[in-house]
């Protein structure tokens, strides 16, 4: 009976818990990240324009938060820059639609420490937007 | 990593407090219990919970529950240290923890979890988790309560929710989070259900180690856990069904062989199954044609102790109390459930003609996509048939008997549930099929070591 269950418990863990546990731990970098900061622009006002930038090697992952970002953040418009802010976009004239309308800025402190919706701070003129910074504390 | 919030901690505690003055209230002393114990102060507290925040939220003032729920943990809080204090004179003696083997492994795999818990902390953008519990949640707080605006939104034209007909207890736990621990909660949110796989870790291990030796209670605890619903810990309510399962049975068993205290936990384990899911309410039935069957076919004879039908009767009556006010409240709101409604409104085939030309593809699909799969029933019921043909003689116990004819008739009931199911069957079983089923994994775990301690693992005091 004991070598039953040892041959039970090793065939369970071998092919379920212990590979999967370790595949968990290797993806959850990457995934927590876009999750908070998912999790984040869908706090923010349906109306509006949400710059985030994320480390530059999240890059790799570009077409998948461009379609995530269009599946599930809509109508919000959000642009997603990785590594810095682009030079361009600090020349930026947003179009008329978008003046009036809130703009926020997510810049996350890589530092491997828990996210803060909350803690919204004015941050700068963005163009002629007002945008609020966003940031993991 | 997410770390817990001091709002979020003080919401778990309140529910552990409430949970702990039930007890209190119904004269249990949850220690008499043993490891076992914590999954019926959590399952009484988040009970208690969800009624008052039911009540509030009828009332259409959420922030009433807030109140009330801190009062009654002022209460609790109030009540354990009176009786801690009156207990100091006649000190009772520590129960044992256990051997090291079995605490070590235990403290391992529920580090294992909360590590999990708080490295999960992905948004629900899609799924279950989204658009069955944590939609009905937010939609109530949305609307301050359960009013005409909560109705409204939840009626099924507007498609906000799936299975709007489904038992209260998981959107209500995700409310009071949200409630209670403010805006900033997050996927913290989650952990009131999630604290239920910790009370199924220890409530497993206190019902093993009762027969098994230290070492295989070890394993066998272990082993179930290593599926993978503990390692995608989203908020369903499958989980909470299979606590409910294991309490309900367990307790039972305990109930007809006079043997030690399983009132609580039957009445819990009952009322957690009926309030999370309609698989619940299935369970429930097979479980007293489980307790019928094993008073007549059981050797030696159960003998349940003096006053035990009418514990039974009350446990019974209350869980079917909870499942009448689930059915009351969707006829009052317009809700069915959908596989009811699309089979009374088919046109086609009937059920039963169904589900004969069904069998076949099904019990495939069931032996390859859960019997033999180790990620969805971590072969425990391959386990338990095994050992109880190796210990046949014994096979009559009440202890082996009873979680075998639930595992057994449970996974017969749902099973016929997806033969008949008005859906095409290959996408319902795809969807639900292994997930449901394994609402049954713990149960089967207590059969397998109740027949793997009848087969030569008995622990030997």
């Amino acid at each position: 009976m004991t070598a039953l269950l040892l041959v039970w418990f090793g065939t369970v863990a071998a092919s379920n818990g212990i590979r999967r546990n370790l595949d968990m731990s290797a993806e959850a970098g990457g995934e927590r990240l876009m999750a908070d900061c998912f999790n984040l622009v869908l706090k923010l006002p349906e109306e509006s324009w949400v710059i985030v930038v994320l480390p530059a090697e999240h890059e790799r992952f570009r077409s998948k938060i461009a379609e995530d970002s269009a599946r599930y953040l809509a109508p919000r418009r959000v642009d997603v820059f990785f590594g810095a802010i682009p030079p361009e976009l600090r020349e930026f004239r947003p179009p008329p639609q978008w003046r009036g309308r809130p703009a926020f800025l997510i810049l996350p402190d890589f530092a491997d420490s828990p996210f803060d919706g909350s803690r919204l701070e004015t941050f700068r003129t963005l163009g002629s937007l007002t945008a609020s910074r966003i940031r993991w504390p | 990593m997410t770390l817990p919030s001091w709002s979020s901690i003080l919401a778990l505690l309140q529910i552990l407090l409430v949970g702990y003055g039930t007890c209190l209230l119904c004269r249990f002393k949850p220690s008499s219990l043993g490891l076992r114990g914590l999954a019926v102060v959590w399952t009484g507290g988040t009970l208690v919970v969800g009624l008052v925040l039911l009540w509030a939220g009828l009332m259409e003032s959420l922030q009433l529950a807030v109140w009330m729920v801190g009062g009654l943990s002022v209460l609790s809080l109030a009540g354990a240290v009176t009786l801690s204090w009156l207990r100091r004179a006649h000190p009772s003696p520590p129960s044992p923890l256990g051997s090291p083997v079995l605490v070590g492994t235990l403290m391992i795999v529920a580090a294992w979890l909360v590590v999990g818990w708080a490295q999960f902390n992905e948004v629900p953008l899609r799924g279950d988790e989204k658009d069955i519990w944590a939609a009905r949640a937010e939609l109530a707080r949305e609307a301050g309560g359960f009013g005409e605006e909560y109705r409204e939104a939840l009626h099924p034209r507007r498609a906000l929710v799936y299975h709007p007909d489904y038992p209260a207890l998981n959107p209500l736990l995700l409310l009071w989070m949200s409630v209670s621990g403010g805006e900033d909660v997050g996927t913290q949110v989650r952990w009131p259900i999630q604290l239920f796989d910790l009370c199924a870790l220890l409530y497993l291990a206190g019902v093993l180690r009762r027969t098994l030796r230290p070492g295989p209670t070890a394993l066998l605890t272990a082993g179930a856990f290593l599926t993978t619903w503990y390692l995608l810990p989203t908020c369903g309510a499958d989980r909470m069904v299979a606590l409910g399962a294991l309490m309900a049975t367990d307790g039972a068993v305990c109930v007809l062989t006079g043997r030690e205290r399983g009132r609580a936990p039957l009445c819990s384990g009952l009322l957690l199954m009926a309030a999370s899911k309609h698989e619940g309410t299935a369970l429930a039935i097979v479980l007293v044609l489980a307790m019928v069957i094993a008073q007549l076919v059981a050797r030696p004879r159960p003998r349940p102790s003096p006053g035990s039908a009418g514990a039974i009767t009350v446990a019974f009556l209350l869980t079917a109390a909870v499942v009448a006010g689930t059915w009351q409240w969707n006829q009052a709101s317009g809700i069915e459930n959908d596989l009811v409604q699309s089979t009374r409104q088919s046109t086609g085939p009937s059920p039963v003609s169904m589900a004969a030309g069904r069998a076949g593809l099904l019990l495939r699909r069931f032996a390859g996509g859960f019997l033999l799969s180790a990620e969805s029933s971590a072969l425990l019921l391959l386990l338990a048939v095994t050992a109880t043909a190796v210990a046949i003689r014994e096979w009559r116990r009440t202890d082996v008997l009873l979680p075998a004819l639930v595992a057994l008739g449970g996974t017969a009931a749902f099973l016929l549930v997806f033969a008949m199911t008005p859906r095409r069957m290959e996408w319902h079983w795809d969807t639900a099929g292994s997930r449901v089923l394994s609402q049954l994994n713990l149960v089967a775990a207590a059969w397998a070591g109740a027949a793997l301690a009848r087969a030569g693992l008995a622990r030997s005091d």
